[in-house]
């Protein structure tokens, strides 16, 4: 790992951390933040907001979702809430540290922050920071 | 004692749609929505583009002269809301006199209110001037202001004030309450109110909430939160649309509604007209989570039950729930699960209605101005109907009176009031059969 | 179990006071003679001209509080709630909420008003100034800085964490209360005023009564030392510009803002008696009364002769007592002129005997607001148990709302 990977992965432990109230050493990159660490939706508005102020970058709300449903195209992303097979597809590519069987036939779009890990975090940091440097750049 | 009968005698209200109630009750059968484009600041760069506010409202010209003075130091909104729609519901219950007969001591003032202010020159007294040139606060400037004083800083920010004048304005010597429920806060006002009368340790009361939360840090407090609607694709007065598949979230809305409560025997004996009564209250916590609401409506259910209970009603008695309904996702479907949860599914629960969807959500007077929804509602023995609704969810299939009015013939009603934190509280009304 | 009138208790008492943290902290400084009063410590309030205060100095959030996730989203009107409320639910022992998931316990709380705490706000501030000022600038103090609202809503907002803005909804104490403790059933929340925890507590004793709820959390919570409560307690006039408070004294010049949160549990004797729990006393009555002022700026006296007085009438009538029965005066003595006067007259007209011993806190305490009353009743009750004390308590607010109980302390 970089440094740079380093820093931000170190931002986004301390801060899931803290906003979790956890000890650093409680979190692990392949933790999923509802059932394994106890997050709750008002936490994941936080935990944004903390990773927002410490590495300059925005956050956009549901961007993970969003970008997913725009790599699906014209194919519908999901019908009455409910992942369709492109969907499900989509999102796999979206979030590629999430273990393979976790995408079930039948997902619902409100059960897609359930996939969350501090791996999808930390990577989502990872790409915001790099776009940001990109422009300044 | 032998519990007493309470009357409603006399209402007040201030709302979007104005402030007759007659006239507001015929534009809500009608479909008529009081939601338009938030005007009321500049909203560039804010995604929030409509609230249901309320027009045409001179706080000077609303309130009688003793108070002219005080008015112009600076009273706020929601304040001079409460005590017009107090001054208007004294008025319709006892004309030009005044309540003379009762004692003081047994009269009471059950009101709700939410935050203290922070409109913009609040914030840029008592805030902005105390940052230094890093953005860093400053207390001791804060001293220095306070030190001035300038002797408005407390009225600017006292929730009290309303009571402690329509206190006076009603002669009342016995219990004087604000109410800080957040959503429920007016409902449990009334609901206080009414137990008091009841149980015979009051023989009047004035009760109901007040609320103004239309300026830029009361909007953005609730759309950090994640809970107004941000369509911009439709009309102003299309936006409000609670149980439609398509809802996202809230339209604030303001106003006050205040109710003069009577035990019955009394109210006729001094030939008063009643316009309802008031038979059941109940409460709740979700003891949950701070924003969603507990699993399954349990908490709403566990308020509408103790509602009914406390009236000593069975369910089926009920024709007719003026719903919560604030268009959030997640508080329809609970409310509609906790709804079939007590009352039974589609063809079992009595039709629902969310008149939010004209008005807008009240906040903490929103249980107020619901109720006076209500009251016109058993009086006219039509139900207001849920605007909007066009799309319904399969989540939330009861019969929800779309789009308009219809006639009911029913006896008792529920409306619910629940309030972020998992505060829930019910009141059941009563139809007035007697003489009109 | 629905407790018939004589027949409902207290059979705990939670206190987080300035003297101490726990009531055990706080009834050991109360003996032990301290006062908490102090200059302000919990910011800078030399610009003040009220500089002292009474703080909880031994409350640490992350010991006395359970869940460190929550801590978050707790203002500090909530955490003292929750640890106080914690304290008397353990000293009312196992099944003091009740059985199933506490739908039997019902919640009645004055709560402080939530204003915004600086660290939360101050980003959003900053960044919404309409213009930016040179950095080593500063305050200007004087009248408005103006603000921006496209500054607002394009930048200044983004320096706010969203769930900040949770912490000043009004109920949010109570909210945490709830959740902490497992508390389900009938509720009430009512603003922070001197009287307001005091009409909880009747309003608590009420719903018992009625059969609402088995068992019922009474009290309030207050954290008031903080520039927002200073400024607004002081230019009411009601703060002391000597930084001392001194009840009923002839030099007295007003109170000190305090902090702190007081809970009772209530419920019928049976019930306290079939889970072995000792009744700490009886409460016997509760009242409440008003007097509002004449002019419309005039809230000058706390409660009023007749708000003082009227609500102890009626808490004494429900009680069945006689004013001469009363052993134990619990007076507000908020140290202000007009307050402490309109008390001595609302207790000469009810004819309060001279031999009632006086229980006064603030000069100790300083006023903890929308906890005051049930402090005040708590810590009476916590001295006198065991000694068979009949307790006259009141409470009452300059806007002039006053409220009282009457408590019997188990002999």
């Amino acid at each position: 790992m970089d440094a740079e990977r380093r820093k931000i992965y170190e931002v986004v432990v301390q801060n899931i951390a803290e906003a979790l109230g956890l000890d650093e050493e409680e979190v692990h990159l392949e933790d999923t933040l509802i059932e394994d660490l106890g997050a709750e939706s008002l936490d994941f508005l936080d935990i944004a907001f903390r990773l927002e102020q410490d590495l300059g970058i925005k956050i956009p709300r549901g961007d993970i979702q969003a970008r997913a449903a725009e790599s699906a195209g014209d194919e519908p992303f999901e019908v009455d809430g409910v992942l369709t097979a492109v969907g499900l597809a989509r999102l796999r590519e979206a979030m590629p540290e999430i273990p393979d069987e976790r995408f079930k036939e039948g997902m619902t779009v409100r059960e897609i922050p359930y996939l969350f890990t501090v791996e999808t975090f930390f990577n989502l940091c990872v790409r915001l920071v790099g776009e940001k440097s990109a422009v300044t750049a | 004692m032998t519990p007493r009968r309470v009357a409603v005698t006399g209402m007040g209200l201030i709302c979007p749609l104005g402030r007759d109630p007659e006239a507001v009750f015929r534009d809500m059968i009608a479909g008529r929505s009081g939601v338009s484009a938030l005007d009321a600041f500049d909203t560039t760069g804010f995604e929030v583009k409509v609230a249901a506010r309320v027009r045409d409202f001179d706080p000077g010209a609303a309130l009688p002269g003793e108070l002219g003075a005080f008015l112009e130091r600076g009273l706020d909104r929601k304040t001079a809301f409460g005590l017009a729609a107090a001054g208007d519901a004294l008025a319709s219950a006892f004309g030009a006199a005044a309540p003379s007969s009762v004692p003081p001591a047994r009269r009471g003032v059950h009101l709700a209110t939410g935050l203290t202010s922070t409109e913009v020159p609040e914030a840029e007294q008592d805030f902005l001037a105390h940052l230094d040139g890093r953005g860093a606060y400053d207390p001791r400037s804060a001293g220095r202001a306070a030190a001035r004083n300038d002797g408005l800083f407390a009225y600017r920010h006292m929730t009290d004030l309303c009571a402690a004048l329509v206190a006076r304005r009603a002669g009342a010597a016995g219990p004087v309450l604000t109410n800080h429920g957040a959503c429920a806060a007016a409902a449990q006002a009334i609901g206080h109110a009414f137990h008091d009368l009841r149980e015979g340790e009051i023989d009047l009361a004035v009760c109901g909430g007040f609320e103004s939360m239309i300026h830029p840090f009361g909007v953005l407090s609730f759309a950090l939160l994640g809970a107004l609607s941000t369509t911009t694709d439709r009309p102003p007065e299309a936006v409000s649309r609670p149980f439609d598949r398509t809802r996202d979230g809230f339209v604030i809305g303001e106003g006050a509604a205040m109710f003069v409560l009577e035990p019955l025997d009394l109210a006729l004996a001094r030939g008063a007209r009643p316009l309802a009564e008031i038979v059941g209250y109940g409460s709740s916590l979700d003891a949950f989570r701070v924003t969603a609401p507990a699993p399954h409506g349990a908490g709403a259910a566990r308020a509408m039950r103790s509602a009914l209970r406390d009236a000593g009603l069975p369910p089926e008695a009920v024709g007719y729930i003026n719903a919560h309904g604030t268009a959030t996702p997640l508080n329809d479907a609970h409310e509609t699960e906790a709804i079939r949860a007590v009352f039974g599914g589609p063809g079992r629960a009595p039709p629902v209605s969310s008149t939010k969807s004209m008005i807008g959500h009240a906040v903490a007077a929103a249980g107020a101005v619901e109720g006076v929804a209500v009251v016109q509602a058993l009086r006219h023995q039509v139900l207001p109907p849920t605007l909007n609704l066009r799309d319904p969810d399969p989540e939330c299939d009861l019969d929800y009176v779309p789009l308009v009015g219809r006639p009911a013939s029913f006896e008792y009603a529920v409306s619910n009031s629940f309030g972020f934190g998992g505060q829930n509280a019910s009141l059941v009304f009563r139809r007035w059969e007697g003489p009109a | 179990m629905r407790p018939s009138r004589a027949d409902v208790v207290v059979t705990g008492i939670g206190l987080v006071t300035p003297l101490g943290t726990g009531r055990e902290a706080t009834l050991a400084g109360w003996r032990e003679g301290r006062s908490a009063v102090a200059p302000i410590r919990a910011f800078d309030a030399s610009g003040f001209p009220w500089t002292h205060g009474a703080e909880v100095a031994d409350f640490e959030p992350r010991r006395h509080l359970a869940d460190r996730k929550a801590i978050k989203l707790m203002s500090r009107n909530a955490r003292l709630a929750v640890h106080a409320a914690g304290d008397a639910l353990a000293q009312a022992g196992a099944g003091a909420v009740g059985a199933g998931e506490g739908e039997g316990c019902g919640l009645f709380a004055a709560c402080g008003y939530e204003v915004p705490e600086m660290d939360d706000v101050v980003g959003m501030m900053a960044g919404s100034r309409a213009e930016d000022p040179a950095g080593d600038a500063p305050a200007p103090g004087e009248g408005r800085v103006p603000l921006s609202l496209r500054r607002l809503f394009e930048s200044g907002r983004h320096r706010m964490n969203p769930i900040d803005a949770l912490k000043v909804l009004p109920n949010m104490a109570m909210a945490h209360v709830a959740i902490t403790h497992g508390i389900r059933g009938v509720n009430l929340s009512v603003g922070p005023w001197g009287g307001s925890a005091l009409a909880a507590v009747g309003e608590g004793a009420k719903a018992l009564l009625r059969g609402s709820c088995e068992a019922a959390l009474v009290g309030g919570t207050d954290a008031q030392v903080n520039p927002f409560d200073v400024s607004y307690l002081g230019t009411r006039g009601l703060l002391s510009s000597t930084g001392a408070c001194r009840p009923f004294d002839r030099g007295r010049d007003g109170t000190v803002p305090g902090e702190g949160a007081a809970f009772l549990l209530l419920e019928g004797r049976a019930r306290a008696e079939a889970r072995g729990a000792r009744a700490l006393a009886r409460l016997a009555g509760w009242g409440s009364g008003a007097a509002p002022g004449d002019g419309p700026a005039d809230f000058g006296a706390p409660g009023g002769p007749e708000g003082y007085g009227g609500a102890a009438e009626r808490a004494l009538h429900r009680a069945g007592w006689d004013p001469g029965d009363v052993d134990l005066w619990v007076a507000d003595g908020w140290g202000t002129p007009r307050g402490d006067a309109a008390e001595e007259e609302a207790a000469r007209a009810l004819g309060l005997p001279a031999s009632a011993e006086r229980l006064f806190t603030k000069h100790r305490l300083g006023h903890c607001g929308g906890a005051a009353g049930a402090l005040d009743a708590g810590l009476a009750v916590a001295l006198s148990t065991g000694r068979g004390a009949r307790i006259l308590a009141w409470a009452g607010d300059p806007s002039g709302a006053a409220a009282a109980v009457c408590l019997e302390a188990t002999p």
